[in-house]
């Protein structure tokens, strides 16, 4: 059974930072107290997934330096503003384009399933509001 | 030329709302997932490194104004969902919130017991255990037990309610005032307040940790 409470170990937190301060435009990158920082939770999937599968799968860090550094370039080439840009939605782009190069993910087929999961009503199955409490446990332990 | 580009459609600049992105991101992920290229708990477990930063400070804000400002918490306990608008958060898209108050004689825990439906704006990121089917099936049959695992035993005489957070309705737990903080300012009291202490499953901080 998976543990409730587990914890990353304590030189994780290093090994990321390592990778994050040589990636490109990396003082662009959303900070709080020095710290890197996520507003959305999307982010900090696309961030996690490809710091994962660097560690899982051992490819070099500098494919997907190189993979961010030229979906930064399309951006800057192909609009007039450049301070407009997200970093993590540049940092989505360049996975992609990893994941298609090194044949994990083909572009149709995150298409398909990007597709699929829109079309997916939110929350599908648990949209009414549960106004009682599922579970009281008395006091004096009588439930 | 033109056959190349059909072949590798560039992923270049497509305008993208928040929602196709993070739907992306998802379907990047399963499908990674069922290839077993890579493991949910391996990236379950790099997201957990940085969970608290997009952590509950703004839930931490409002319970300590609760603390110090009894005609907020009145408003609060009532309709959280627009005495939260009042402490600037927004975005809840018409779902609506609700805020239980723990007592000397009730605690109250948080669940979503089909999927992760969290308080996010106020909350922010879940916590990986919560979307755990181990937390969300045994915080139903065994509240005590789970609340052990956490660090935190309430005692026979106080009364336990798990609440079930759907998709229309969200919930989060305003924990008791931590004693010694007489005289705490707002700020200093938001300080205690942890992420888990909202969800129900831990005490605040106390002045002494």
């Amino acid at each position: 059974m998976q543990s409730i409470n587990e914890r990353p170990s304590d030189d994780t937190k290093s090994k990321l930072k390592s990778l994050v301060d040589v990636l490109p435009f990396s003082e662009r990158i959303p900070r709080r107290s020095d710290d890197v920082a996520f507003d959305k939770a999307w982010e900090i999937r696309a961030f996690s997934m490809t710091v994962a599968l660097h560690e899982k799968l051992g490819f070099p860090w500098e494919d997907f330096q190189q993979e961010l550094i030229a979906a930064i370039h399309v951006w800057e080439s192909r609009q007039s503003d450049l301070s407009e840009w997200s970093y993590y939605e540049r940092w989505m782009a360049a996975l992609e384009e990893l994941a298609r190069t090194k044949g994990w993910v083909s572009t149709p087929e995150l298409d398909k399933r990007t597709d699929e999961i829109l079309a997916q009503p939110r929350n599908a199955h648990h949209q009414q509001p549960l106004r009682e409490p599922v579970t009281v446990v008395s006091a004096e332990g009588k439930a | 030329m033109s056959l190349e580009h059909d072949i590798h459609p560039s992923p270049g600049i497509v305008p993208r709302s928040d929602e196709e992105i993070a739907a992306r991101v998802k379907a990047m992920e399963a499908i990674l997932v069922e290839k077993g290229l890579i493991g949910s708990d391996a990236i379950d477990y790099m997201s957990s490194v940085y969970e608290h930063e997009v952590g509950p400070q703004l839930g931490a804000k409002i319970a300590a104004r609760a603390w110090t400002d009894p005609e907020f918490k009145q408003r609060l306990l009532v309709d959280a969902t627009s005495a939260c608008v009042e402490m600037g958060v927004g975005g809840m898209q018409g779902e609506e919130m609700r805020v239980l108050e723990n007592t000397d004689s009730v605690r109250n825990m948080v669940v979503c017991t089909l999927c992760s439906c969290y308080p996010w704006p106020v909350l922010g990121l879940p916590p990986n255990w919560y979307k755990y089917p181990a937390y969300r099936a045994r915080a139903v049959r065994d509240p005590r037990g789970v609340m052990a695992e956490f660090g935190l035993h309430v005692g026979d005489d106080i009364e336990i309610r798990i609440w079930d957070s759907s998709a229309e309705l969200r919930y989060w737990v305003l924990p008791q005032r931590p004693g010694g903080t007489d005289g705490f300012t707002e700020e200093q009291l938001a300080a205690l307040v942890t992420r888990d202490s909202l969800i129900g499953v831990a005490d605040p901080l106390t002045p002494e940790n």
